[in-house]
């Protein structure tokens, strides 16, 4: 059952959703209609014309829009994962990861799942082109990978809720799935490491860490990852805003903007991430957020006039400065 | 909402379009017409955007501009006089995947058209809205339209029109809800193209007059504004248009902020220049389209709760 | 008068011991009356809850509303009458029938306002709230007292209720209560099922808290109990139980119905009465059903938006009235021209201008076929029945598309506000054709490849690759091109003109109703058709060798319609709409101005029918039809 704030963010990921839901259904019933035969178009002027119009005489008419399938199999077969994807309901788009188990591996499966419907599309318009059936097409309906699909069915690709506990939360790997519209959205549950997302930075990807729904400043398009980590008190926010299209843009720092800090650097182990691999995602997220001073400036005297600065400097070297040096600073420069 | 997964498999969205792919047969304005330029622009437009064609729809009135969707290789509707925008909405209601593009002329719009221009500014369906003005009725021959300057000489007002024009731009920002408000003008194409850009991704409706040559009719109202660079006043902002080749060629241009609604009503009462550029923008506008997005039904699922209709009937 | 109103208000309670009627229990095969408040007393719940409760027993059933044309108009004026007039039958009853033979008045001047346009039969019983005769304000008593010498001329049968006075013993607000006590009057009457009744009422208010049903509850039991203490007389209406599962709506909810059955994705309109119903009904239950409502700025609007949907490979249908007709009349010019389907349902009332909004009239029918200019084949249906008011949209959906044109639908305020049960439709998803396809068009493929045999082709819908192209209003050639030329011009012309005359072709003839051949064939079209069988069937049962032909396709007309009437004597129209009579001043053969029907069928088929018509903004009774069709045959 998810949660209520589950729910919430469910809502976010609305319009994705509803468009790929529409093309589900949008798709099905253009196989309903392809499936259609000359036969049934008898009666598709239903009981009123009973007496009036002459059905038979009236589907001659209609018949040019009703063409007989050779393949009518493949397209029945097609039809019914697009409808059992569509029964499904909004549980399409949903992921919990069981305690221990991979994040990658259940967003892997969930988009193995909804990708079945491209291969039901491809397999579809194979049968209706006459082309015969791969040897994988009976495969690629029972699950389709995400690495297999096209630009346009990334795009299309339906955002992702996925409820997960804090220590499970390993990003590693998923910014495979970080392209076309792609949205892996986390509700986490517990304590978490401070930064579990940073790995995912990339100049195209939004990649936003928050405490609460409101607000992610989620652009309409492109691939992005949230996580809500109310209950986490060790994990930073921060919101990476992706460079504009086919713009290189300037480092990331310019579009990154991190709002809290941790009070403390973490000195336990998270599940299977070692007190400094936490340590880690903060320094991470430091240097990614730090302006480049050289490039910046060029002149020791700005230098001197950001008095935090060389202690951040010192924090990112592998020295070991104390973490909270470093956290003071970022807070310093927090909205 | 009407994206077909069939449309999508595959290998079949890897394509590239150039300016030919929207090229439709020879347009026959008249020599000289502003709407050459227009076309032009919009064909570079589409190949800028790659707007997929069977993804695009031009729907214009009835007037001269208003033949535009003939001259181009998309989807087109060449409407009634007037009623081009109720049209645009229909098609754009229940079929968020096409680009839609409207093209009017100041007597469609403005006149017989206003009431759905109106609405339409207030419905705010996500669209591109092209007002084509060259101040007269074209194709019937020089009547008085509502944008023709005061005591200028038409075939119906031959002592000069009587009334002040209205303003497009004016009417538009007054409407609730306005949410993209622009003006350019056709023969100054960069600025043209920066204005189609934006509209076309600005989300909502996109208004644009396009100050538009006639020359059969018009042809003194617009060629001292072509002739007298310094006429215009070109609008620069960080969110407004800024071409760089615009910048550079006009002498006056001054500082507007697109989110100020009051000072951009004030810009359309400007007579010592004209205003080009993006005089208004509030993308917070809500759109009706996407406000009467809901979810899709399988027939099998649609049947079933007819069922349960019947049921409520049932005795 | 009866001895029971000339009792004065001193001993007022007397009345209410036993009302001496002697007309004790009769058995009917159908029975009709009327309950009528002021605008907001509730007459109408009361009624549409008896028509219900009356279907689910088994009877037929027909009700009709009986609206105000303001909304709150002021109280105790004929002007405020609102109410709904039922009519129960032992087997299916097809129309509201004739004068009422009951009534249950609110007050007296609602009942003036029945007695004005002769609603109730001159035998008719009236139980009225006795409250108004002995009112403190003496105003009310005059006023009372005129109405009752203005309906001295009938011989109505009056009964004084203390209606009122006893909702009182049970609510605090005799206006939210009355209604449900005249219900009980009805169901001691018409000895209805108590526990039907009682479900019937708990339905009726489902959504308030169970108290309002309680005292409800309490309300009914109160006046079934008042009329087995104090009348003498029941009406036994025999019903058979249903051997099918029925289904009880008016005729705009049979369309939105239907939409919904045939899978309509858009209702494009903009408020307008008596259609506006069907966007009500609809605007609540689309989102079950991926459709919408758009209410347009204005008429034109509205078709507009439901033609630029139909483009995009939408379902789309718009609803109207006469005067909306008359604005769409470009737009239906385009869509015809550019020949995308289309459904137009137009709910006629009485015209022309604003006319009567909330009344019957047929007079749309000559708008429809030719009231837009250049020439325009089209499709016109017309559903005679509740029931086909749903299953025609099912129809005119699938003739839109297979022939791209438009289909209208010709309806009125009779079947939109009337109710009546019907056999519950078994769904089939055919109906609900899918999408129009979105796959490429194969190279060299136009957007008008009209087949010359039949004038068909098929349309390009924006998505579909390689089919790009632009409609328009202007006349074109095969590839949607602008185009002057004369053979052009006349191929377009054919082509729209053929496929109406292809789909001819599927048409079955109509079947006379009571026999083939006879004394007089009265042609009707749309929702007077049961009225005017009702009334063939009397007469014939009087021997009179009358029968009817009832049409449902006007264009284009179904075949063997002047074979049909060759083998009658006299053929006439019957029809809610003006027609001249014969002997009317100044009146000849050939400037008379003939039903439109009429004129339809002397133009088209050259027969020589005669005409009646009449615009009284109601529905046409079975009894005032039996009486013109006695005055055309004469007595063997």
């Amino acid at each position: 059952m998810p949660s209520e704030s589950a729910l919430l963010l469910d809502r976010k990921l609305g319009a994705t959703r509803r468009a790929f839901h529409s093309a589900l259904v949008s798709t099905s019933e253009q196989l309903r209609s392809m499936l259609a035969t000359k036969v049934e178009g008898e009666g598709i002027t239903g009981l009123f014309s009973n007496g009036y119009v002459n059905s038979s005489s009236f589907s001659t008419l209609a018949a040019g829009s009703t063409k007989e399938s050779s393949e009518k199999g493949r397209l029945q077969v097609a039809r019914d994962v697009l409808l059992e994807l569509i029964g499904l309901g909004d549980d399409l788009y949903r992921v919990e990861v069981a305690p221990g188990a991979g994040v990658r591996c259940a967003v892997s499966k969930a988009y193995g799942r909804i990708g079945r419907a491209f291969a039901a599309a491809r397999a579809a318009s194979n049968a209706n082109s006459g082309n015969p059936a791969g040897a994988d097409e009976a495969e690629n309906l029972k699950r389709y990978n995400y690495s297999n699909w096209s630009v346009a069915e990334r795009n299309i690709a339906p955002g992702l809720l996925i409820e997960v506990a804090g220590k499970d939360l390993l990003a590693d790997g998923l910014s495979e799935f970080l392209d076309g519209n792609t949205c892996l959205a986390f509700m986490v549950s517990g304590a978490s490491s401070p930064a579990p997302l940073v790995g995912l930075i990339r100049p195209g990807v939004f990649v936003a860490q928050s405490k609460t729904l409101d607000p992610f400043g989620m652009p309409d398009r492109g691939p992005a990852t949230v996580a809500v980590l109310a209950e986490a008190e060790g994990a930073a926010t921060f919101t990476h805003q992706p460079a504009g299209h086919g713009e290189s843009g300037m480092g990331i720092w310019s579009r990154l903007t991190v709002s809290s800090l941790p009070e403390t650097a973490p000195e336990s182990a998270l599940g299977s991430k070692s007190a400094n691999q936490q340590r880690e995602e903060l320094r991470q997220l430091a240097a990614l957020s730090i302006e480049p001073l050289l490039a910046a400036s060029g002149e020791a005297s700005t230098v001197s006039q950001e008095p935090g600065v060389t202690a951040a400097l010192a924090a990112t070297s592998a020295s070991g400065e104390p973490i909270d040096r470093l956290a003071a600073w970022l807070l310093s420069k927090a909205k | 909402m009407d994206t077909s997964l069939l449309d999508i498999s595959g290998a079949a969205d890897e394509r590239t379009f150039t300016a030919n792919d929207y090229k439709g047969p020879t347009a026959r304005w008249c020599p000289g017409c502003g709407d050459f330029s227009i076309l032009a622009t919009t064909r570079r437009l589409l190949e800028l955007e790659q707007l997929a064609p069977e993804k695009t729809l031009f729907v214009s009135g009835i007037g001269c501009s208003s033949r535009f969707p003939h001259y181009l290789k998309t989807y087109g509707f060449h409407g009634i006089h007037g009623r081009a925008l109720p049209l645009a909405l229909g098609a754009k209601l229940r079929r968020p995947d096409l680009h839609v593009f409207v093209v009017m002329g100041d007597g469609d719009c403005t006149s017989i058209g206003a009431g759905h221009w109106i609405h339409a500014i207030r419905y705010n369906p996500n669209m591109t809205v092209l007002l084509l003005d060259n101040n007269i009725y074209g194709l019937t021959k020089k009547q008085t339209s509502p944008t023709t300057p005061v005591n200028y000489k038409t075939n119906t007002q031959p002592k000069g029109s009587y009334l002040n024009p209205l303003h497009p731009i004016s009417v538009t920002l007054g409407v609730a809800n306005a949410s993209f408000v622009a003006q350019t003008a056709d023969w100054i194409p960069a600025h043209l193209l920066a204005t189609m850009r934006a509209a076309q991704q600005h989300k909502g409706l996109s208004f644009i007059r396009i100050l538009q040559r006639c020359p059969k009719w018009t042809i003194d109202i617009f060629d001292a504004k072509v002739k007298t660079p310094d006429e215009m006043m070109i609008l620069n902002h960080a969110n407004g248009i800024t071409d760089p080749k615009v910048q550079k060629m006009y002498k006056n241009q001054m500082e507007h902020d697109p989110s100020d609604l009051d000072a951009a009503r004030a810009l359309t009462g400007m007579t010592s220049h004209i205003p080009l550029g993006l005089f208004y923008k509030n993308e917070d506008a809500a759109i009706y389209n996407e406000l009467r997005m809901n979810k899709s039904f399988t027939t099998e699922e649609k049947m079933a709760n007819l069922e349960k209709e019947f049921d409520r009937y049932a005795v | 008068m009866s001895s029971s109103q000339s009792a004065s208000s001193e001993d007022a309670q007397e009345v209410y011991e036993k009302v001496i009627t002697g007309l004790g229990d009769k058995t009917y095969t159908d029975h009709s009356c009327e309950v009528v408040s002021d605008a907001g007393e509730g007459a109408q719940k009361c009624g549409q809850g008896f028509g219900a409760l009356s279907a689910k027993m088994g009877n037929g059933a027909w009700t009709v509303e009986i609206i105000p044309a303001e909304i709150e108009p002021p109280p105790r004026t004929p002007g405020s009458t609102s109410g709904v007039g039922i009519r129960i039958g032992q087997d299916k009853i097809t129309n509201a029938g004739d004068a009422v033979k009951l009534v249950i008045a609110f007050n007296e001047q609602v009942l003036l306002s029945r007695h004005r346009v002769n609603a109730m039969s001159d035998d008719c019983i009236i139980l009225i709230d006795s409250k108004w005769r002995t009112h403190v304000n003496p105003k009310v008593v005059g006023e009372w007292e005129d109405a009752m010498k203005e309906m001295s001329t009938k011989n109505y049968k009056w009964i004084l209720v203390p209606l009122e006075a006893e909702t009182l013993k049970v609510v605090d607000n005799p206006k939210l209560g009355k209604n449900m006590f005249a219900l009980g009057l009805l169901c001691h009457i018409y000895d209805r099922d108590v526990q039907i009744a009682k479900d019937q009422v708990a339905y009726t208010f489902r959504k308030k808290p169970p108290a309002v049903t309680e005292a409800n509850h309490k309300l009914l039991e109160a006046g079934i109990a008042w009329a087995a203490e104090n009348l003498d007389f029941r009406f036994l209406v025999p019903a058979r139980p249903p051997t099918s599962e029925l289904l009880v709506m008016n005729g705009n909810e049979a369309f939105g119905m239907g939409a919904l059955a045939a899978g309509i994705d858009v209702c494009a309109m903009y408020p307008i009465t008596p259609a506006s119903s069907v966007s009500h009904y609809l605007a609540d239950v689309y989102d079950n059903f991926g459709g919408m409502v758009h209410q347009a700025e204005d008429e034109i609007a509205a078709i507009g938006v439901a033609l630029g949907s139909s483009y995009t490979g939408k379902t789309a249908m718009t609803i109207t009235s006469g005067p909306g007709l008359a604005l769409k009349g470009e737009f239906i010019g385009l869509a015809l021209m550019i020949e995308m389907p289309l459904i137009i349902i137009d709910v006629q009332r009485g015209g022309p201008s604003t006319g009567l909004p909330t009344k019957v009239e047929q007079s749309d029918l000559l708008c429809v076929l030719y009231g837009q200019p250049g020439d325009g084949p089209k499709i016109v249906m017309a559903p005679s029945s509740i029931e086909e008011c749903f299953h025609c949209i099912i129809t005119a959906r699938q003739i839109a598309e297979t022939l791209r044109t438009c289909v209208f639908i010709l309806s009125d305020a009779n079947l939109a506000t009337g109710q009546t049960p019907f056999e519950r439709p078994k769904l089939d998803a055919k109906w609900m054709a899918g999408p129009p396809k979105q796959t490429s068009v194969p190279e060299g493929s136009r957007p008008y490849e009209w087949n010359l045999d039949t004038g068909i082709s098929e349309r390009f819908i924006p998505g579909q690759r390689g089919g790009e192209h632009t409609v328009t209003g202007l006349n074109h050639d095969e590839s949607s091109r602008v185009n002057y030329e004369p053979a052009t011009n006349q191929l377009g012309h054919a082509m729209r003109s053929r496929k109406i005359a292809v789909f001819a072709e599927t048409l079955n003839a109509p079947i006379p109703y009571g026999g083939d051949e006879g004394d007089l064939l009265i042609v009707g079209w749309g929702s007077t058709r049961g009225a005017i069988e009702e009334a063939v069937d009397r007469a014939r049962a009087k021997g009179l060798k009358a029968s009817s032909l009832h049409l449902t396709f006007l264009s284009p007309l179904q075949p063997g319609i002047k074979e049909a009437c060759d083998k009658f004597t006299k053929v006439m129209t019957v029809e809610l709409n003006y027609s001249d009579a014969s002997d009317d001043p100044h009146i000849t053969p050939t400037n008379r101005r003939r039903g439109q029907l009429a004129t339809l069928l002397r133009a088209q088929l050259l027969i020589d029918c005669g005409s009646w018509g009449k615009v009284h903004g109601a529905p046409l009774q079975p009894a005032v039809l039996l009486g013109i069709i006695e005055k055309y045959i004469p007595k063997a």
